[in-house]
């Protein structure tokens, strides 16, 4: 993902603009990062260089958790424990 | 579903479509053909597939925003632009519509093959079906699609729209209309048990009666 797409990018729930930008892995494009929504604190991930935006019903759950837990270091703690749809609090009490 | 992954040519443009993303048909040339891209604009690809529309605009375009709402094609676009070599002017996105898109940032074209054919409703979950899948009339996605559009073209700017007399060309012109955007049917080609046809719409000019 190329960072000037941040200008463009809302959170698809609730539109909010600008969303904050967290880059884990960086080559000529963002390979891997963290699009998060501060009004709803949605998270998006972005992997493959690709930023993921769907809505709520087409998230998977066992595919995005492990994402969180590569980067749990770099990650915002409100996201870790409060972060929407998924948080680790949801699955590991 | 296609059980392989295939390659498809367009105009000195090579492809590799992925098996789970939509192979470009009649609809996407329909389309192909029309398009008139002017140096330095911005495209928005809605619903780009395996990304030939985005990557045959980026050669004039300034910058080309790709959507899908299937991881797959998504994936599969980037690949393409990397074979076409124009992976800088094109910025792939995984979404719904114009959900992830802030309205501030206005596209001088929008492209939108939709998902058109009538089906019954939770026919089933695969990402490609999303390709083609418009719910019980057709017109789920392009009645959405018609709603948000206004808020993202620029004042001079163009949409162009493909669907099928399948799920009723009237009712997508009236529902433009209504959208405050000129629309009318540019190009039309008849195929087996459907003919399919091309809408171009604009902006009403500032301050016209309608």
């Amino acid at each position: 993902m190329k960072r000037k797409l941040m200008d463009i990018l809302a959170c698809p729930i609730d539109k909010y603009h600008p969303l904050e930008l967290h880059v884990f892995e960086e080559g000529e494009e963002i390979v891997e990062g963290l699009i998060i929504c501060p009004k709803c604190l949605r998270w998006f991930p972005i992997r493959e260089e690709i930023p993921e935006m769907l809505p709520d019903e087409l998230r998977n759950e066992k595919d995005e958790l492990p994402f969180l837990e590569k980067w749990r270091g770099k990650i915002p703690k409100r996201i870790l424990l409060e972060g929407k749809p998924f948080r680790f609090t949801n699955t590991k009490g | 579903m296609r059980s392989r992954n295939s390659v498809f040519c367009y105009e000195g443009y090579s492809f590799v479509v992925f098996k789970e993303v939509y192979k470009p048909a009649e609809d996407t040339l329909l389309l192909a053909r029309n398009l008139v891209v002017r140096r330095g604009e911005c495209v928005l690809d809605m619903g780009t597939g395996c990304g030939i529309l985005a990557v045959v605009t980026a050669e004039m375009a300034a910058r080309v925003v790709a959507v899908d709402i299937n991881p797959y094609a998504v994936v599969c676009t980037k690949k393409n632009a990397d074979l076409n070599g124009l992976r800088p002017k094109i910025e792939v996105l995984l979404g719904d519509l114009f959900s992830p898109l802030d309205s501030s940032r206005k596209f001088d074209l929008i492209l939108f093959n939709s998902p058109y054919l009538p089906v019954e409703e939770d026919e089933g979950g695969s990402w490609i079906e999303k390709a083609w899948a418009g719910g019980e009339t057709g017109r789920k996605i392009i009645d959405r699609f018609i709603e948000e559009v206004p808020e993202h073209i620029s004042q001079e700017g163009r949409i162009l729209l493909v669907q099928s007399n399948l799920s009723n060309v009237r009712t997508t012109l009236d529902f433009l209309d209504q959208s405050k955007l000129q629309a009318a049917v540019v190009d039309k080609e008849k195929l087996n048990f459907e003919e399919i046809v091309l809408i171009e719409a604009k902006k009403q000019p500032e301050g016209a009666c309608t």
